[in-house]
């Protein structure tokens, strides 16, 4: 893959994004009409693509406009700056950009990014943990409890660097030795809040910054609830520790929702000002969250369901059952759960009837049923397995 | 018949108390005076019985009964002693005090009950009196010749004698030792039961090889007719037979009750004791006016099957907790306190409520849940906490039915059995190697589980996690270490893995609902 074009044509959309002269959605939509399926295929055709007929009179002329400017005509300088502050692109067509993400309506078309990218990898969890900028001392301490806790259990901690609980959550982490995603509300080459320059410089080591601002954006207040939708969206749930009543976390709260991503909520005093949010959350249904393990145990599941997606009607299944009958005692134990999974997605079972439904030994049934059951994956009621979490 | 002096005999013997045998003398003296026989030393009416015994035999055999007064004294006389054993010795110091036969021998030990017609009867207790036997003093010891095979079995020199003339005989001649040589222990017969038939079932059959693998105590769930009872049985085909010692022990105990055979004697087969719910208690754990061992003892290195557990009395139930625990029970009679063996293995059988019905056919049950709640209560939380595994069977489904219909002959069990035996002698040698007693896995009653079970930091770690989620007592964790234990034996593996300890879980005891029902 040539970087260099790719941070070119990406930077390039994101000039027409950010100086309004397209939205996201056109461009796409505009490739999708001409059939177009990379952004340095848009690039290099830029001037059949961006054409008086493929376009509104007003925005060809803001592109023609465009195109003669300095910001266009000295792009290659552009990228060169770009590419020595050790930032790279990745856009919508890349078969690198998460899947979950592209689900979503209204994800950014580029995202730009510095750091370890292999931290928005589908297998790992990721939580997105947002709050105050003004926490109590009750919210730093959730807050640095949570962080710490689950990093201990791998998981990825998402958030948008801001002061307060932002801050804490990233600083947490990484003293915690794991590893840390911030999403910026401005171009990666700033540096916003200015007090937390050490830890964008150490995220930028040891985790990943994200935007889809290109780079010298300068913060815009009305753009950090734009910002919150990329942080829910990265996310397999939300925790908010502290909130107060009239607060941007709500805002990523909101996008969780509509995203589909659970957003989990420390309960707070119902006499504490800074809290007032996290109680206005638990009243509108979010989900209670009083120790780590609540947050653990649903990302165990989340994981789980998001393997099964990737598997579930493909002809992996049909590879499976061809191996039970071959050489069962080959059978990888996330395969074993996998078929497991499979039988209780319709019914409830008893340990000796998802044996004979696998048709696995019952051995290897029981010695995975008995880690699901801990993970909380299946319960057993009345002697019959459940799965707690149904699609 | 000049002199005044009386005239003096003693004779050594054996008797059963409880289970131990106790050394006793018998002191014969016979002084002028009016014909009178008088037995004193504390003995209960069979020992007063036996001086009609004692006379008609004598007289049987041809001798005299001395028309003198007669006094015999049973020491120590401040104990209470029961039982026709003293027949024998009191027969030899009334002749031999008498004058009418003398002895080569000056320390003689004899037990035995005496006929009308000279013959000797053996008595019970004969292995306890062959242990006791090795540890006092004597030149001769004779004994029923029924007798002589547990004497050769323990190897007791002992003179087997069926007649008293023949006991008179041994006693003025030295005649060869002719004692019954026992073929010790026959091989295992074939189980009874199969453990291949039981089809679609494969979580009960795993359940009771892990049981018998490790000697956990194993508690069976379901409706009527899933086949619990037959379960119980197919266990006892996978176990392993009797060590030596372990048969001398369990015949311990069978001896006292009745008079061995032959086939008790040699079969090495491992017992298998089924308990009905209106058993009282001193039958359970041994009691009854003499002190004589309950079913508990009589399971010793078996099976103690208790069908129908919630219709056992709870008083009864409750009576089982400190010898599943400590392997030993204690019966008090008579000021005299006997302590029995109990080193069993456990397996009880219930249903989830009295019709059986309310897990797999909810609708048609008719009990109600405070009927279920009671129901199950009748089983204490202290006596499940000693049931390493649970097991629930439900109904088989219809092609499994149809397998079991047709079934064919199968012999899994004895390959199971023979991997079992492996799997105990890795668990002895495991012991062995701690330099503690060897027991099995099920039996174990150490604090420190790590070391011995090989348990390393990051799997006790996860136990203690699962512990903790799950919601286990403390006596719950180590359950489920044991079983893991066991788990990882069969898998022939030298550490516990995370793996074993998931697979044990799964064996847990259910966790109380909300409504007071474990389902």
């Amino acid at each position: 893959m040539n970087q260099e074009s790719d941070l070119k044509a990406d930077l390039f959309c994101s000039l027409l994004i950010s100086k309004k002269i397209l939205s996201s959605m056109q461009i796409r939509r505009l490739m999708e009409s001409l059939k177009i399926d990379s952004a340095s295929d848009l690039y290099l055709n830029r001037s059949e693509v961006l054409t008086k007929q493929n376009l509104t009179t007003d925005q060809w002329e803001a592109c023609s406009k465009f195109i003669e400017s300095p910001a266009n005509v000295r792009i290659d300088e552009y990228v060169e700056y770009v590419d020595k502050k050790g930032i790279y692109s990745m856009d919508f067509f890349d078969s690198l950009y998460p899947s979950y993400l592209r689900n979503l309506p209204n994800m950014p078309l580029v995202l730009y990014m510095k750091g370890d990218r292999r931290l928005l990898s589908e297998q790992s969890a990721r939580v997105s943990i947002v709050g105050t900028r003004r926490p109590s001392s009750y919210g730093r301490r959730v807050t640095r409890d949570f962080s710490h806790e689950l990093t201990l259990h791998d998981v990825v901690v998402v958030s948008g660097l801001a002061r307060g609980i932002d801050g804490i959550a990233h600083m947490t982490c990484l003293e915690t030795g794991g590893k840390t995603i911030a999403v910026l509300p401005c171009g990666l080459d700033m540096i916003y809040p200015p007090d937390h320059t050490d830890l964008f410089h150490e995220i930028a080591s040891k985790g990943l910054l994200l935007s889809e601002l290109p780079p010298s954006t300068k913060v815009i207040r009305q753009y950090f609830p734009a910002r919150n939708r990329i942080l829910s969206a990265l996310s397999d749930c939300v925790l908010i520790t502290e909130a107060g009543e009239k607060s941007g976390t709500l805002h990523t709260a909101a996008f969780a929702a509509t995203q589909g991503r659970e957003v989990f909520v420390v309960p707070t005093s119902v006499y504490s000002d800074t809290g007032k949010g996290n109680l206005e959350l638990m009243k509108d249904g979010a989900q209670v969250a009083t120790e780590p393990e609540d947050i653990l145990a649903f990302l165990a599941g989340a994981i789980f369901f998001r393997e099964i997606d990737e598997i579930k009607d493909e002809w992996k299944m049909k590879k499976l059952k061809e191996k039970i009958k071959k050489m069962p005692q080959k059978l990888e134990q996330d395969e074993v759960r996998l078929l497991i999974s499979e039988v209780l997605m319709s019914q409830e079972l008893s340990a000796d009837e998802i044996s004979m439904e696998t048709e696995l030994p019952y051995v290897m049934v029981v010695k995975e049923l008995g880690k699901m059951e801990i993970e909380g994956i299946v319960v057993q009621e009345k002697q019959k397995y459940i799965l707690t979490i149904r699609l | 018949m000049g002199s005044v002096l009386p005239k003096n005999a003693k004779v050594k013997t054996v008797y059963l108390q409880g289970l131990e045998g106790c050394e006793a003398e018998v002191e014969v003296s016979i002084f002028q005076g009016l014909p009178s026989f008088e037995v004193v030393g504390l003995g209960d009416s069979s020992i007063k019985e036996a001086k009609e015994r004692v006379r008609a035999c004598i007289r049987a055999c041809g001798y005299t009964f001395p028309k003198q007064r007669i006094l015999v004294n049973i020491s120590p006389a401040y104990l209470h002693k029961s039982g026709s054993s003293f027949d024998l010795p009191i027969a030899l110091g009334i002749l031999l005090a008498s004058g009418q036969i003398y002895s080569i021998f000056s320390d003689i030990v004899a037990y035995g009950e005496l006929s009308l017609t000279g013959e000797i009867k053996p008595v019970p207790g004969s292995i306890s009196r062959m242990l006791a036997l090795e540890h006092i003093k004597s030149d001769i010891v004779i004994i029923p010749s029924k007798d002589s095979e547990e004497a050769s079995l323990l190897s007791v020199e002992a003179e087997g004698v069926s007649f008293l003339s023949d006991a008179i005989a041994h006693l003025e001649v030295v005649t060869p030792h002719n004692n019954r040589p026992v073929s010790v222990i026959s091989e295992l017969p074939d189980p009874a039961v199969d453990i291949s038939c039981l089809r679609g079932q494969p979580s009960a059959g795993r359940a009771m090889i892990l049981a018998a693998a490790g000697f956990h105590n194993l508690l069976f769930s379901g409706s009527p007719g899933t086949g619990k009872s037959l379960s119980a049985q197919i266990i006892q085909g996978l176990l392993p037979p009797l060590s030596l010692k372990e048969k001398i022990e369990l015949l311990r105990v069978e001896s006292s009750l009745s008079v061995l055979d032959t086939h008790d004697i040699s079969s090495c087969e491992r017992p298998f004791r089924y308990v009905n719910p209106n058993c009282t208690p001193s039958a359970l754990v041994g009691g009854g006016r003499n002190a004589i061992p309950g079913e508990i003892s009589r399971a010793l290195h078996g099976v103690l099957f208790l069908d129908e557990l919630p219709e056992f009395s709870p008083k009864v139930l409750d009576l089982l907790r400190v010898p599943l625990e400590s392997g030993e029970v204690e019966v008090s009679r008579n000021s005299v306190s006997n302590t029995f063996p109990a080193k069993c293995m456990l397996v009880a059988a219930m249903n989830p409520c009295r019709c059986g019905k309310c897990i797999e056919s909810p609708s048609e049950c008719t009990c109600t849940p405070s009927m279920i709640r009671n129901y199950q209560g009748r089983i204490s939380g202290a006596l499940l906490d000693r049931m390493d595994i649970y097991c629930y069977m439900s109904r088989i489904s219809e092609s499994a039915m149809m397998e079991a219909i047709s079934s064919d002959d199968k012999k899994e069990s004895k390959e199971w059995r023979k991997k079992i035996n492996d799997v105990w002698q890795r668990q002895y040698r495991r012991c062995e190697d701690m330099g503690i007693e060897k027991v099995r896995n099920g039996e174990c009653r150490e604090q420190n589980l790590t070391e011995l079970f090989r348990l390393g930091k990051k799997e006790s770690e996860y136990a203690a996690m699962v512990a903790n989620k799950m919601k286990l007592s403390v006596r719950g964790l180590r359950r489920l270490v044991r079983l893991s234990r066991t788990i990882a034996d069969l898998d022939l593996s030298l550490d516990v893995k995370c793996e074993h300890i998931m697979e044990a879980l799964t064996y847990r005891i259910p966790m109380r609902s909300e409504s007071g029902v474990r389902v």
